[in-house]
């Protein structure tokens, strides 16, 4: 898991809390106004959709609060001290004790997903395009993961999440907005040159700049860019061949793998 | 001057892929009695008794350089099952032998138990079936030995904590079946059993051939696409932590050697342990 929230009454260092979507069970813990049931709808990693009820209420501190998962049908204790953690796998209250945060949250994720067995992953169709646009500029692009967040003006974690087709990231109207222009920028490399801007994007040119750079400007002049895209086509003309290409340029090809059988029915 | 053995045996027409005939059953026994067995292995009729050892060995000029040569005990079934087609599993096979001339006939067959030794000089006499099997059929069926004897070891632990995304993990590598991107894995703990609690740490490369690296946008895209899904599959796994920083999808012609040496090929009968 590497969804990370930041409750709003706990400092940062309790805060650093690793949760998949705890909104609403923070919301009802903190306000401490738990009815006797409570259904919360819960994504669980990996896809998988239930609703977790809370049954009784907790207080604040160190009492905890029981939970059943619809998706289970099993007691699984809430704490309700650390407003932002998920269910539990410890089954006995009696057993449980308050553990440092990194067994919680080795513990959790082992939970999480022991709640979604047997459900399927299914991206919604609208992450499953946001994925296969951001399948299509990494091929246009070619650039490492962080040189490509750089590029949308998001983190390398962010990236990670807009990346992962099980994840329902809305993407907000800048970051919607560079997507888009990115892509067009990407469009008009791709019209040009079947190879990817890659490594060429860090030559320097003329003036010094590079593309790479210029696309990671918060504001990217677009014609600038484009304007460059001429000079690299000329530089991407001299690049030395790779060895593997010269070999094949000589007619020695790639010995096929097992994988280019045909399949067998 | 006497003739030379490996070109008697040539000349009877044996090469990798070649089907004993079944008259040769009686010939035989003697090799086709399991460890431990009262009675040789039955041949009936249907089934492919098929040479598995490599035609330069078959042919091998001298006797004594090649004194005997491997089959492979295959038998005809119904149908075709999934988990044994297509090199899913490195204990048994099923395949069909020769499209061309059977084409309704699927085999099975298990890697060392319907496996047998016959002395080459068998081969010297008699030549072989008018069965044998297809180039695509002995390709396969030598891959798969080679993937049965060069696949890495992964942990038990690893293997079933990966096995339940297995489906979902085929799924997002559909795209590959073409040869455009191998996978290759690096495996912080690879040698180590690990307790329930503790992730194994993986770093995934799709390693891309450099023709399609450097000129098939649309080859590309589908290999991003496809690595993303991976790597979604592979995260969720409990206990399986994917270093995303590392992980990435690489030109061939950058992945070197020394990543090579580090990572293993990602393949599924790595994950054939328990069938």
């Amino acid at each position: 898991m590497s969804d990370t929230i930041q409750p709003r009454y706990y400092g940062a260092k309790q805060a650093a809390l690793l949760q998949q979507r705890p909104g609403a069970l923070i919301d009802a813990v903190e306000n401490n106004h738990l009815p006797t049931t409570l259904a919360l709808p819960v994504q669980f990693q990996g896809g998988g959709r239930g609703t977790v009820q809370i049954v009784g209420t907790g207080t604040v501190g160190k009492v905890l609060s029981r939970a059943i998962t619809s998706a289970m049908q099993a007691v699984v204790p809430v704490d309700a001290d650390w407003a932002t953690s998920a269910v539990e796998s410890a089954l006995d209250l009696d057993d449980y004790s308050v553990d440092p945060w990194l067994q919680w949250a080795a513990t959790t994720k082992v939970a999480l997903h022991l709640a979604s067995a047997g459900s399927k992953t299914v991206p919604s169709a609208a992450s499953r395009v946001r994925v296969k646009r951001l399948a299509a500029i990494q091929a246009v692009f070619g650039l490492p993961t962080l040189e490509l967040a750089q590029v949308l003006d998001v983190t390398r974690q962010g990236l990670y999440k807009w990346l992962d087709a099980s994840k329902d990231t809305k993407l907000q109207g800048a970051s919607r907005e560079r997507l888009a222009l990115v892509e067009r920028i990407g469009r008009h490399w791709s019209d040009r040159s079947a190879a990817p801007l890659g490594s060429l994007a860090r030559e320097p040119l003329a003036d010094g700049r590079t593309v790479l750079g210029m696309l990671a400007e918060k504001d990217i002049d677009e014609a600038a860019v484009l304007g460059a895209f001429d000079a690299l086509l000329i530089k991407l003309e001299g690049k030395p061949k790779t060895r593997s290409q010269k070999l094949a340029e000589a007619g020695f090809k790639r010995r096929p793998s097992a994988r280019t059988l045909p399949a067998d029915e | 001057m006497p003739p030379i053995f490996g070109e008697e045996v040539a000349g009877q027409g044996w090469s990798t892929g070649a089907v004993v005939p079944t008259a040769m059953a009686p010939a035989l026994a003697a090799y086709l009695t399991r460890p431990g067995a009262d009675q040789p292995t039955l041949v009936q009729a249907g089934d492919w008794l098929v040479l598995v050892s490599q035609t330069c060995d078959v042919l091998a000029s001298k006797l004594e350089a090649e004194p005997y040569v491997e089959v492979l005990h295959c038998r005809p079934i119904a149908k075709m099952r999934t988990q044994y087609k297509d090199l899913r599993s490195t204990r048994t096979l099923d395949f069909k032998p020769n499209r061309a001339t059977h084409e309704a006939v699927v085999l099975t067959a298990h890697a060392v138990a319907d496996r047998y030794l016959l002395p080459r000089t068998l081969l010297r006499d008699r030549g072989p079936d008018g069965r044998r099997l297809s180039d695509v059929s002995t390709a396969r069926v030598l891959a798969w030995y080679a993937l049965r004897y060069g696949r890495p070891i992964w942990p038990d632990e690893l293997v079933a904590r990966v096995g339940k995304a297995k489906a979902a993990l085929e799924l997002a590598l559909d795209p590959l079946k073409d040869d455009i991107a191998e996978v290759r894995v690096a495996i912080s703990e690879k040698d180590q059993e690990l307790v329930t609690g503790k992730d194994y740490t993986l770093a995934v490369y799709f390693v891309v051939d450099e023709a399609v690296w450097e000129g098939d946008a649309e080859g590309r895209e589908a290999i991003h696409a496809a690595f993303a899904q991976f790597v979604s599959a592979l995260d969720g796994c409990v206990g399986i932590a994917v270093n995303q920083e590392l992980s990435e999808v690489v030109s061939g012609a950058e992945f070197t050697w020394q990543d090579t040496r580090a990572t293993d090929e990602w393949n599924f009968a790595n994950l054939s342990h328990r069938e």
